[in-house]
């Protein structure tokens, strides 16, 4: 039996916007517990699979484009409303996943660089590849118990960023805490446009 | 000893996760992202269709975003943007387009209003 529909097919009558938010750092610098810490729903995970380019740089086999690997990416969802949602995405941790970041970073809003005190040069990558892309970021420095005590200054001078780029201190678990974060990325968005729509840049 | 963490890495024969879109791996549309939201055409013909772009049809039958229906489905993100692509182009899905730098301040400030009352 045959179904068919001859109209032509018309827009959803909904239309959602929905914004991405990526959450960025290195290994193990709480990027899975930050997006937990703000989703409305279980962080979900789905996997993204490696370009021929990437097969060619784990070099684990040897062997040509037969392989390919997936990555796992965690994500959170926060509903605004009926015709708004956003996304925050995890980006995979490890420096050899950074070809990935192009798709996953495409369009994105804004970003969040998750530092880890005592490995202040893992975020060097995100950094770097949000400046380049134009996407604007905050720093948030996640306070683990053990690591090491760098002043905010110190860490942005670290990370080579200047007083532009908003830093503050966290706890990636707490969900207030990753609350403050994001709201800190969203005035310096909400900050940036004001100044566009005014025209009044310096 | 690095972290938990949120890296797993699993090898898989290239061949299988694109056998879906007949070994095809560039869509048809290049605007579709992780967030990209799709939606069915409702009552759309869905003769011809492979088993997974009806899955994917089932599953965008409410608004549902090129992630959550990837997760949803067990697919490839990649893999899920060539089949949305096909249906896309087929008539039978829909894109909600989203162009970030058309995001407004209102959007903003409802953005930030949802986040404060975390």
């Amino acid at each position: 039996m045959r179904r068919r529909t001859r109209a032509a097919p018309t827009p959803p009558r909904t239309r959602i916007t929905s914004v991405k938010f990526v959450i960025s750092g290195g290994f193990g610098a709480g990027k899975t517990t930050f997006v937990h810490s703000i989703s409305e729903v279980p962080p979900l995970r789905t996997e993204a699979a490696m370009t021929s380019v990437a097969a060619d740089v784990d070099a684990r086999k040897g062997s040509d484009a037969k392989t390919t690997t997936t990555v796992a990416m965690d994500f959170g969802r926060l509903t605004v409303d009926e015709t708004l949602v956003m996304y925050l995405f995890g980006t995979p941790g490890q420096e050899r996943f950074g070809f990935m970041w192009d798709n996953i970073t495409a369009g994105a809003l804004g970003a969040v660089i998750l530092v880890d005190t005592s490995r202040l040069d893992q975020g060097f990558p995100a950094v770097d590849h949000f400046e380049a892309k134009g996407i604007p970021f905050v720093i948030a420095v996640n306070c683990f118990a053990n690591g090491p005590h760098h002043s905010l200054d110190e860490v942005r001078g670290a990370m080579g960023v200047d007083t532009s780029v908003p830093i503050m201190e966290c706890d990636a678990r707490r969900s207030d805490s990753a609350r403050d974060v994001l709201l800190l990325l969203l005035d310096h968005l909400a900050t940036a446009a004001r100044r566009e729509g005014v025209g009044s840049i310096r | 000893m690095s972290g938990s963490d949120e890296v797993t890495v699993g090898s898989h024969d290239v061949v299988r996760p694109f056998v879906m879109t007949g070994g095809r791996t560039r869509a048809q549309r290049r605007d579709l992202r992780l967030e990209t939201m799709l939606s069915a055409v409702p009552n759309a013909d869905t003769e011809g269709l492979g088993r997974e772009e009806r899955r994917l049809l089932d599953v965008c039958a409410t608004p549902i975003s090129v992630a959550e229906a990837s997760s949803a489905l067990g697919l490839v993100v990649g893999v899920t943007i060539i089949l949305a692509a096909d249906l896309v182009v087929g008539g039978k899905m829909d894109l909600h387009q989203t162009d970030p730098v058309e995001i407004e301040l209102d959007a903003l400030s409802r953005m930030i209003e949802r986040v404060r009352s975390l």
